[in-house]
């Protein structure tokens, strides 16, 4: 147990140590953006952990995007009441489409979040007056300041992120350690032996989704309110499936796994710049080589070391 | 939960660490003097024709100014070196590449992008560090009086469209009526607008104007429905190239025999290869032939440069972005100061530019409340057997 | 508006429908037999396209000749494809999901950089039109609706009735029992991996004179053949052919009278579908 806390939070440590060492924007861009991912990404593998594989969790940092976006431009609320509302709106959401479709299973059910996350994106970009069509919704402004700290620098968006992040994560694991985890988890295992001891599993399997549907939100909002800027073109299926294979690529088995999978699949194209032309080839390449290697994700690899290494 | 150990996670977080500082150094400058600039366009994916065709035409002015020694200020030359960064079409990567550009190379002056969402995405970073940003697309919020960094270096189809209406009404006034296609994207909804505008300012009726999703090959069932209002020309300034094309072939197919016409530049060889030779007869365009008529010296040199350096063939499209580079380096020389904040009031003062076009100004105080957009002539040409006919040249006025 | 507009209507439907059973029924043979979405299908149409536009456009060879040859070229890449990058996965869902996107942005990077951007076109073997009573056709489609027509037949026939089809269709039952009646597991996914990438190669080629060709016809290619398999059931021929000809008669008169609000009618009608008859039109749950 205590081994466990130190690992989470050394690494916590390094990142918020970080910036007393260099405080370059471009990297604290890179960091703030994987920041982003991550919290989403978590929400998705809380929904993956019920067995059911969403394609369509764009859609959901969309609406707590543009719900954050409009409740402090059009609505007059300060950022920080808008930010845990648009997570708030995208759990409702999730909760009024997930009644209907969480008792489909399988790649039915992740082709439905597709569906949807389309239909959101088409409603988005077919509603102009409200919510700027194609073009998006520019100049949202930033996050109030916030006792004396005004968001003018990167620095505080940073912190914020990082803060946004310690709190995920820590619900995700308690979540995970908890008796809900465990119901959870042998919802994954199979439904119907869950169901024959007696557990309700749509009530368990919405309680997930929402709660992914939540941070899904919440990242959204964060993005919004960083860009200053936000368009339908920012939530395609592309960012959902990004979510699902930051997740598959680092690991769901622990919540440390869509950590890795964030930084890794972001920093490679940044990387990967220098590449020009061959930059997609290669990102497709290093993901196909991943999973060939590490089925299991990158959080396996230390297991599979250990396991080579005892013969 | 499987245990880990804590030094797990501390290679984790140093691996993590290393792979940051890989990340893309800032460039450095050789002991001769270098002027670092940017350069964000679409290079792979769906843009890429126009991004690409964007890297040639300043690519070879580039070469030009470099083989001269460099711009000059003072009595120091500078030569100009460029780091292009693809946005792929997507505001996000647009982004990072403008991150990457602004902090960690430090251009002061970027050229870019083809997608109104990249500018749009970008803009909040260039505009408050005051770098000077060299823009395109369509869409009209991009030049706004709070972003008096951003210049627009290309014309809009609500620019192309003043010009070639009239045109069109004088050489073929028997057309009365007029049906628009755009795709459903941000350009199409932008044009579609400035078609609709202009269109009934010249005196056209609109009869039919219909979005179609983006990706469609098949446009039969638009078309059945628009071939029903019978219009005398059709117009689909939005559609990207390979589309026109298609709605060209299958609107003849179909058995329409009015004018086909669009505000943007095409590939006629591409065009007619995918239409037939025969149905894109006639069809008008923005495309300007530099081997044909109204060509002036600029021009004729730019295709000597240009097939000097890529050979043949000629691509037709690139010529419109020479002034990105071409403008930029005479306001740098003019200013004498590679401040951008000083090169900005040179580009505002300045009345009139020489371009390979010939003479260009910057315009737009009334229309976008801000003096950005640079108007250039525009082109008409007709497609007769195949080949581009050079119609016209006119400048047009923005209200 | 004449009765010529809604038979004109009509065969527009009919057209892209058959346009969309070509993509579909490949992608829906995978997953029926070998319960993988796989999104690299996509990128195989717009290889076929590409191999038709190499041989008959570069090298100058008879268009049918091509279309033949575009076929056996997809399949063999087909089998090669499943031996290196399916197969080491074949029954872990998540690794092949990955595996299946990496190799679609793969192959569709791979075809950028080696054939540009530029939109290429080929030249139909049939052209021409035929009007009738203000109706329009021309022939390069009717010639296309055939030979889908034809390619489905054969297809529904292999499969009810050969010796391999009716093992195909056993694994995609039950592959345990499959297996323990001596039926070769691998070799029918081999088969099943062949043919669909076959038909992909040939959807690419029929449709390649009558469009364009460039390297983003993939992803496009590919969403289509989500909706119309999820319409139709996954897994089933019959299906695909029936979802495909739905979703283009839905667009074709969605397109003609509701104009780009269309887009969204496509996906309210998967939902519908997904949530009282998840198994599709004709699939089997």
């Amino acid at each position: 147990m205590v081994k466990k806390k130190l690992s989470s939070w050394s690494f916590f440590l390094i990142i918020f140590v970080f910036p007393f060492l260099s405080q370059d924007p471009y990297v604290l861009n890179i960091l703030i953006t994987t920041g982003i991912w991550t919290v989403a990404a978590w929400g998705v593998r809380l929904i993956m952990s019920t067995g059911q594989l969403t394609l369509g969790h764009a859609a959901y940092m969309a609406i707590g995007a543009y719900s954050s976006a409009l409740l402090v431009m059009k609505g007059g609320l300060s950022f920080w009441i808008a930010f845990p509302l648009a997570g708030i709106i995208s759990a409702i959401v999730a909760l009024l489409i997930g009644y209907p479709t969480l008792r489909i299973k399988g790649v039915y059910f992740s082709i439905i979040t597709f569906a949807f996350a389309e239909i959101i994106r088409l409603i988005i970009i077919h509603w102009p007056s409200l919510l700027g069509g194609y073009g998006g919704l520019a100049k949202i402004p930033a996050p109030d300041p916030f006792l004396t700290i005004r968001f003018t620098s990167r620095l505080p968006y940073y912190y914020l992120l990082l803060a946004l992040a310690i709190v995920t994560y820590v619900v995700m694991v308690r979540i995970d350690q908890s008796r809900l985890g465990k119901i959870f988890s042998s919802i994954h295992e199979s439904d119907t032996l869950a169901e024959s001891i007696g557990i309700n599993i749509m009530k368990y399997k919405i309680i997930a989704f929402c709660i992914g549907c939540f941070f899904a939100g919440l990242s959204g909002s964060f993005y919004a309110h960083y860009f200053n800027f936000t368009s339908p073109e920012f939530f395609t299926i592309w960012q959902s499936i990004y979510c699902l294979i930051f997740v598959l690529v680092g690991g769901g088995g622990s919540v440390f796994g869509p950590l890795l999978g964030s930084f890794f699949l972001t920093l490679i194209p940044e990387i990967l710049r220098v590449a020009k032309e061959y930059e997609p080839i290669i990102y497709a390449v290093i993901l196909i080589l991943i999973m060939f290697l590490l089925p299991g994700g990158l959080i396996s690899l230390p297991m599979r070391l250990r396991g080579k290494k005892s013969f | 939960m499987k245990p880990k150990s804590w030094k797990y996670s501390g290679v984790v977080g140093g691996i993590i660490l290393c792979l940051i500082i890989c990340l893309p150094a800032p460039s450095f400058s050789a002991p001769e003097k270098i002027l670092k600039m940017g350069a964000i366009f679409p290079l792979s994916g769906r843009g890429a024709t126009w991004g690409l065709a964007a890297q040639k035409a300043i690519t070879v002015k580039q070469k030009e100014v470099n083989a001269r020694g460099g711009l000059k200020i003072g009595n120091e030359k500078y030569k100009v070196e460029i780091i292009w960064e693809d946005d792929k079409y997507n505001a996000a990567a647009g982004r990072m590449a403008a991150e990457k550009l602004v902090n960690r190379d430090q251009v002061k002056f970027i050229h870019g992008s083809q997608s109104s969402a990249v500018i749009l995405a970008v803009q909040p970073i260039t505009e408050p560090q005051k770098i000077l940003f060299l823009v395109n697309s369509y869409a009209k919020e991009v030049l706004a009086p709070d972003k008096p960094y951003s210049f627009r270096m290309v014309l809009t189809s609500n620019e192309i469209l003043q010009g070639m209406y009239p045109w069109l009404k004088k050489t073929y006034p028997q057309l009365k009526t007029v049906a628009f296609i755009e795709p459903n994207d941000a350009s199409g909804w932008s044009i579609e607008k400035d078609c609709k505008r202009i269109a009934e300012q010249n005196g056209y009726q609109v009869v039919f104007s219909q979005f179609y999703e983006r990706g469609t090959s098949d446009f039969y069932p638009l078309l059945n429905k628009l071939l029903v209002h019978k219009p005398d020309f059709i117009d689909f300034t939005g559609a990207p190239p390979g589309d026109q094309a298609l709605i060209v072939k299958q609107v003849r197919e179909l058995g329409y025999k009015g004018k086909t016409f669009a505000g943007t530049t095409i590939d006629p060889v591409q065009f007619c290869k995918i239409a037939g030779v025969q149905n894109a007869e006639g069809h008008i365009s923005n495309t300007h032939d530099l081997l044909g008529a109204y060509t002036t010296e600029g021009q004729r040199k730019y295709y000597d440069d240009y097939v000097a350096i890529y050979g043949q063939p000629f691509d037709p499209v690139t010529p419109k972005y020479h002034v990105y580079l071409d403008i930029l380096v005479q306001a740098i020389e003019k200013s004498g100061s590679l401040d951008p904040t000083v090169v900005k009031d040179t580009m505002e003062k300045v009345d009139t530019w020489n371009t390979i076009f010939g003479p260009a100004k910057f315009a737009g105080q009334a229309y976008y409340g801000i003096k950005r957009q640079i108007i250039t002539p525009v082109y008409v040409s007709e497609l007769i057997g195949g080949k581009l006919v050079n119609r016209g040249t006119m400048m047009p006025t923005l209200p | 508006m004449s009765a010529a507009f809604f038979i004109q209507v009509f065969i527009n439907g009919l057209m892209l429908g058959m346009t969309y059973v070509l993509i579909a029924s490949g992608f829906s043979l995978i997953y029926g037999i070998m319960r993988l979405l796989n999104f690299a299908h996509g990128e195989f149409y717009m290889l076929g396209a590409f191999a038709t536009y190499l041989l008959a456009e570069r090298l100058g060879l008879n268009y049918f000749t091509s279309l033949a040859l575009s076929m056996i070229i997809m399949a063999i890449l087909g089998v090669l494809v499943y031996r290196l990058f399916f197969r080491p996965f074949r029954d872990q869902h998540d690794p092949s999901l990955v595996i299946a996107l990496g190799l679609a942005m793969l192959i569709g990077g791979l075809a950028l950089l080696i054939f540009g951007e530029k939109d290429c076109s080929v030249s139909p073997a049939f052209p021409g039109i035929i009007q009738f009573g203000g109706v329009t056709l021309s022939l390069e489609r009717i010639a296309v609706i055939v030979m889908a027509i034809i390619l489905m037949v054969a297809l529904s026939l292999y499969i009810k009735y050969a010796k391999m089809g009716q093992a195909m269709r056993a694994v995609a039952q039950d592959r345990e029992a499959a297996a323990l009646q001596g039926i070769g597991v691998d070799a029918t996914f081999t088969l099943c991996m062949a043919i669909s990438s076959a038909l992909a190669g040939a959807a690419g080629a029929l449709l390649a004179p009558l469009f364009f060709v460039n390297p983003f016809l993939g992803m496009h290619a590919v969403l289509k053949a989500l909706v119309v398999v999820v319409i139709g059931g996954l897994g089933s021929i019959p299906g695909a052919i029936a979802g495909g000809l739905l979703l283009g008669f839905v667009e074709s008169i969605g397109n003609t009278f509701l104009g780009d609000v269309t887009e969204i009618l496509g996906f309210v009608l998967i939902m519908l579908v997904l949530l009282f008859r998840p198994q599709g039109l004709f699939g089997h749950g």
